[in-house]
């Protein structure tokens, strides 16, 4: 019996250890209130912000169920008070534009470094340049040049408004699909989401003309979900730039069934060394 | 006899040479690169390009420690780690 008891301690233990061990991905969910939560309707009748959730407390509890261990970073909280509690963290900033957050980006990482960004902005932009989200990809560049790690960002092609016109929003997804598929191209450690078209968003999924209710976040999450189960080899989608500045490689193109990486690259002045 | 012997020990080295595997004949080859030629490239290698443009296609295998490198356009040399 002693002995018995003694077993399965260890064993509690062991398994503990082994939690602790387990790759945990960092995500930073990172936009604007499509992330934090916020409605028009706030500013009139205000809710607390342990109860918004957006898309994020449905991913959490998605990834929970797959065995995904993750850890939402961010310098906000919100969502905290529901029941089941989530990962409350994040980098949702209500009425901020691509250009807002560029001006941001690199700050929040060194604070609170992330493996992964879902990065869903542009809504507040009212415009169809991408010249903000451009900024937003070349901060997190540095960053990582700067600190030598390396930064999945999983990029949306954003949700439209209910009930007005999109014209504006689906010209800023086709210029930002062109933006992100080049930088893929270069070795950029990008993936493009089809938010717009794949969360399957109807006028019954919205709380108001720009927000999403529960189930049209719900809807999100699982677009966020399934790419997050995708394969994705890590290494293959650093090693490109791990060897050679990015303003030199071309046609980067990962086979994540085979495992490999091919790419151009026009040899620098200095040469390559691998 | 002791002819015959020598001759047939020199061929059968002469043979072994020139069957040499050319993965491993590139993966220490130093020098100029052709094109349509894979070079195998450890740590620490490198390639200097010898003209104005130089593009190289790499394939690099996940978990491997080598790459391998292809000449496509202009011309470059390889240099070996010593």
């Amino acid at each position: 019996m002693y002995r018995y008891t003694i077993t399965k301690i260890f064993t509690g233990l062991s398994l503990v250890f082994s939690l602790l061990n387990a790759d945990i991905t960092k995500i930073m969910p990172l936009g604007d209130s499509i992330t934090y939560d916020d409605l028009r309707s706030d500013s009139l009748n205000f809710r607390p912000a342990g109860i918004r959730t957006a898309y994020r407390s449905h991913l959490w509890y998605m990834l929970q169920d797959a065995n995904f261990p993750a850890d939402f970073v961010g310098s906000q909280v919100a969502g905290q008070d529901i029941s089941p509690p989530f990962d409350a963290n994040n980098e949702g900033h209500p009425g901020w534009t691509s250009y807002d957050i560029s001006e941001t980006v690199y700050q929040f990482l060194a604070d609170n470094h992330a493996d992964t960004i879902l990065l869903h902005i542009g809504t507040n932009d009212r415009s169809s340049s991408v010249s903000g989200v451009n900024s937003i990809l070349n901060e997190i560049d540095r960053y990582e040049r700067d600190t030598g790690t390396h930064v999945r960002v999983i990029i949306a092609l954003i949700i439209g408004r209910s009930s007005v016109g999109n014209a504006t929003i689906e010209s800023f997804n086709a210029n930002l699909s062109n933006l992100v598929n080049h930088r893929i191209n270069t070795g950029d450690m990008l993936t493009l989401v089809d938010m717009y078209h794949n969360a399957g968003l109807t006028a019954e999924d919205y709380a108001e003309t720009t927000h999403p209710n529960s189930e049209g976040y719900a809807k999100m999450a699982t677009v966020w979900f399934n790419t997050l189960m995708l394969p994705y080899s890590r290494e293959l989608h650093a090693y490109p730039s791990s060897i050679v500045s990015t303003e030199y490689i071309q046609g980067t193109v990962v086979d994540e069934a085979a495992k490999s990486v091919s790419f151009l690259a026009q040899v620098p002045d200095t040469g390559i060394t691998f | 006899m002791n002819k015959i012997l020598i001759s047939l020990i020199f061929s059968i080295m002469l043979i072994g040479c020139g069957s040499s595997g050319e993965s491993s004949s590139y993966s220490s080859y130093s020098g100029p690169m052709d094109t349509a030629t894979a070079y195998t490239m450890s740590p620490g290698d490198s390639i200097v390009k010898g003209s104005e443009t130089t593009i190289v296609r790499i394939t690099h295998d996940e978990g491997a420690n080598i790459s391998t490198v292809e000449l496509v356009e202009g011309s470059a040399t390889i240099l070996r780690q010593p």
